[in-house]
């Protein structure tokens, strides 16, 4: 019943009704019948009985039987009476006896129920003269019932087909509507078209309902449209955003340059169209000169900006279709395509190259500070020197090491002989370790000469490792990889503890001696290196008067004021200190008079060309100049010949170190040397004395 | 039996004149058994009335009509010139007087009524006792 449809439910209410309706009625007037017939008949007997009685009383007086019998005969009118009995006074038999006749009504005395006996004493004149039954049915009831009940039927059956024509008609009327409205939202959900409209036109609730759903269709439709819209903005916005996100994921943000994730990708297509071709691709890998320290030294924002006009120059320098990519840091990568590497055309990419070098360096101002920029360029072709991204790249950076280690500031191709050196690197990294374990270190000293007292003053202990395979390296070929793993500290000690014993031992058996050490910049991030000295001084019973520190700026790269605080805690000891390769760097003459240094080590670069070259010729006097007014000392390193030193001594620097007196040497050949030195060269009188007298 | 229908005949008889509370018998026989029978009903009542049995001297002369309210006679009752105005005249067979007249059918006693005469005697007989006569004359 619940899945009837509202039509058939309504129908199915009002029919409802109506039967039970029609139904009581029915009932209640059937009953009523019933009773009233019932009285009725039990009347008309009794006045039947009341007259027969009467009209009989002669008869019965006078024993007349044919009398009573013909009187009695004319109850068969009444259908109803089925038998009268008529005894005399005190007598059993009847008198006379009516039975009717008929197939109906077939007198039984003992009635089964539908029949019923009626009697009344016969009086004539105040005198019982004998008795009147009256035997009747009440058939007839059941008769006019069941005539009552077919007539019923058919008035209800009349009555329910004109109730359900009219229900019929009523449903019509007011479920119609609602059908409608029904069929519409449907039709609405399924095409989802808003723009829809019912046309119900009433003014009772349903046309309320069908004006509301209209006004809903409505907003909803408004809404749709107004959401399209809103989607069709958002996709645009979503789109630009999307394209802004392959932008930055494909480029860098600083630079704007397309950055490796381009070139992963480029590089494949590049290579296809490279075979397709048959032709070969130019890889060059650039990395600026001395950025790190340029980064350290100046701050990051400064090496942000030297990036970005860098990366700007680049750019400039090459042809519209070579494509230039910055890998991170200062490294970048330039692709040439179609690039020719027949002998001629090499040439054409060595000038290529150089161009853009030439692009890249000189001096750039950049925040009031004006810097001389430089970078090494190392060049791969593919296919020959790699025929993927990271084979080719790692060619180019070996041919980049092969360009830093040449001096800087150029390019070299890559050749099958770099990639020995590359792999000798390794292999010094990894032995390094080993190399403390097993003593392979050595140490020895070169001499520090005071020129013009022609005296020895003490000397600079540097480090060799014995390398099992490849023989005795010089720390330029090892300290760099050891100060990227942190072992550079272990270095240090051990040279530190070695030269202190020999400087003690000096001491005590030949002469006191001023014996320098240098000192990674990875030990100015802790204290540390305060404790180990002052340990080793203890255990060698060294004079700390007669040990030298040597740093350089690059000690000042991570926390300056810690590296500072470290210092000042060794120069405290009574530690000389001296600050080395001083020139190379981009630190200022400001670190003089910050730093707590006694003594300046001119770079051995500024000494080659002192007296070819006048400008490094007044750098080095300038700062001898500068040195003085400080009250420091300067150390001329590298001093190679009598002419160096002639011009040092006129210019005011008097200590010197250089293979001119004799080149760093081991304990036993350096002490052979002091004793054929101190024989050979009395110390010469003070030069400014003679000048003085 | 007579004697019986005798006196039911006075229940279904209506005297138009006045009655006092006597309704008067009187016989014109010599069968004493049927005096006897009748004089054994002696003061019974009909209606709000008595009976009463009078042995009738046919020699007397007297006038019937005076205190007769029934006569039977079995004794030619046409022979009897008397003023039987308002009088039940009852014989045992229709004569010229009577109202009611006895016979025999089959063995059982009916009688006839001569409703005509009756009426002419301002006497009523009820229709009850009309429907129970084997005759009626008009």
């Amino acid at each position: 019943m619940r899945k009837w449809r509202l039509k058939t439910k309504l129908v199915a209410a009002i029919m409802a009704i109506n039967a039970i309706g029609m139904l009581v009625i029915g009932v209640t007037f059937i009953n009523k019948n019933l009773v009233l017939l019932d009285s009725r008949l039990e009347s008309r007997i009794n006045t039947e009985l009341d007259l027969m009685a009467q009209n009989i009383g002669a008869a019965t007086l006078f024993r007349d039987k044919e009398s009573a019998a013909e009187m009695l005969a004319t109850l068969s009118v009444d259908s109803a009476i089925i038998g009268a009995e008529l005894f005399a006074v005190n007598k059993s038999d009847p008198l006379a006896f009516y039975y009717r006749k008929s197939k109906q009504h077939t007198y039984q005395p003992v009635a089964n129920g539908s029949a019923a006996r009626s009697g009344k004493e016969v009086i004539v004149d105040g005198e019982i003269q004998g008795r009147l039954d009256l035997i009747y049915t009440s058939l007839e009831i059941s008769y006019h019932t069941q005539q009552l009940f077919i007539f019923s039927l058919t008035v209800f059956s009349v009555a329910t087909l004109l109730v359900l024509l009219g229900a019929l008609r009523t449903q019509e009327i007011i479920t119609g509507p609602i059908i409608a409205l029904n069929q519409l939202s449907r039709r609405v959900a399924q095409t989802k078209d808003y723009s829809l409209r019912s046309d119900i036109n009433k003014q009772d609730e349903i046309g309320e309902l069908s004006r509301e759903f209209n006004r809903m269709l409505k907003q909803v439709q408004d809404r749709d449209t107004m959401l399209e819209k809103q989607v069709q903005q958002r996709t645009a916005e979503l789109e630009k955003l999307a394209e802004e996100f392959r932008h930055r994921a494909f480029h860098d943000a600083l630079t704007g340059l397309p950055n490796r994730a381009f070139l992963s990708e480029y590089f494949d297509t590049a290579v296809a169209h490279a075979r397709r071709n048959n032709s070969s691709m130019l890889l060059m890998l650039l990395d600026l000169d001395n950025f790190k320290t340029i980064n350290d030294s100046l701050g990051h924002n400064f090496g942000d900006e030297l990036l970005k006009i860098v990366s700007h120059k680049l750019k400039n320098s090459l042809r519209s279709n070579d494509i230039i990519v910055r890998l991170g840091g200062d490294e970048f990568i330039i692709l040439i395509e179609n690039a020719d590497k027949s002998s001629d055309s090499l040439k054409v990419t060595h000038r290529l190259a150089e161009g853009i070098l030439e692009h890249v360096q000189g001096d750039t101002l950049i925040y009031d500070q004006r810097i001389r920029v430089t970078a090494s360029i190392g060049g791969a072709f593919f296919p020959d020197h790699g025929t993927d991204l990271i084979a080719l790249k790692r060619s180019a950076d070996i041919a980049m090491y092969s360009s830093k280690n040449h001096g800087r500031n150029r390019f070299s191709l890559f050749e099958a002989s770099m990639e020995n050196t590359a792999a000798q690197r390794l292999v010094i990294q990894n032995g390094l370790r080993e190399a403390l374990l097993e003593n392979q270190l050595q140490v020895v000293y070169q001499p520090k000469v005071d020129a013009r007292q022609n005296r020895v003053v003490g000397c600079e202990a540097l480090v060799r490792w014995e390398h099992p395979v490849h023989g005795l390296l010089l720390p330029d070929m090892f300290i760099p990889f050891a100060e990227e793993n942190s072992i550079i500290r272990n270095i240090d000690y051990f040279v530190l503890e070695t030269a202190c014993a020999q400087a003690y031992h000096w001491c005590r058996h030949h002469q006191p001696l001023h014996i320098s050490v240098n000192l990674s910049p990875d030990h100015f991030t802790d204290h540390k290196i305060v404790s180990r000295i002052r340990e080793v001084l203890g255990k060698t019973k060294l004079s700390p008067a007669l040990l030298e520190v040597e740093i350089t700026e690059a000690m000042l790269i991570n926390d300056a004021d810690l590296a500072l605080d470290i210092l000042t805690c060794i120069h405290n000891l009574g530690i000389t200190i001296s600050l080395d390769d001083f020139g190379t760097g981009y630190s200022s003459l400001n670190y003089l008079r910050t730093l707590p240094v006694d003594i300046v080590k001119l770079d051995r670069a500024f000494i080659k060309n002192i007296l070819s070259d006048p400008h490094d010729a007044r750098l080095v006097r300038g700062v001898i100049a500068l040195a003085k007014g400080l009250e420091l000392d300067t150390l001329a390193e590298g001093v190679e010949t009598e002419a160096q030193m002639q011009h040092l001594l006129t210019i005011g620097c008097s200590l010197m170190q250089g293979y001119y007196y004799q080149k760093p040497c081991s304990a036993k050949a350096f002490e052979q040397w002091l004793l054929a030195w101190s024989g050979m060269n009395l110390p010469r009188p003070d030069a400014s004395h003679i000048l003085n007298l | 039996m007579k004697a019986a229908y005798i006196f039911n005949f006075s229940k279904f008889v209506t005297w138009k004149q006045q009655i006092d509370d006597t309704i008067v018998v009187c016989l014109d026989t010599v069968n004493e058994l049927l005096i006897h029978q009748l004089k054994g009903l002696e003061g019974k009542p009909v209606a709000d009335k008595y009976l009463h049995i009078s042995k009738f001297d046919r020699t007397t002369k007297e006038d019937v009509a005076s205190h007769c309210h029934i006569l039977y006679s079995d004794i030619h009752a046409e022979s009897l010139s008397l003023k039987l105005h308002r009088v039940l005249v009852v014989t045992d067979s229709m004569e010229l007087n009577s109202i009611i007249a006895f016979h025999v059918n089959n063995g059982k006693l009916s009688f006839e009524i001569n409703a005509g005469r009756a009426e002419a005697n301002d006497l009523h007989i009820s229709s009850k006792l009309l429907q129970l006569a084997s005759k009626v004359y008009r």
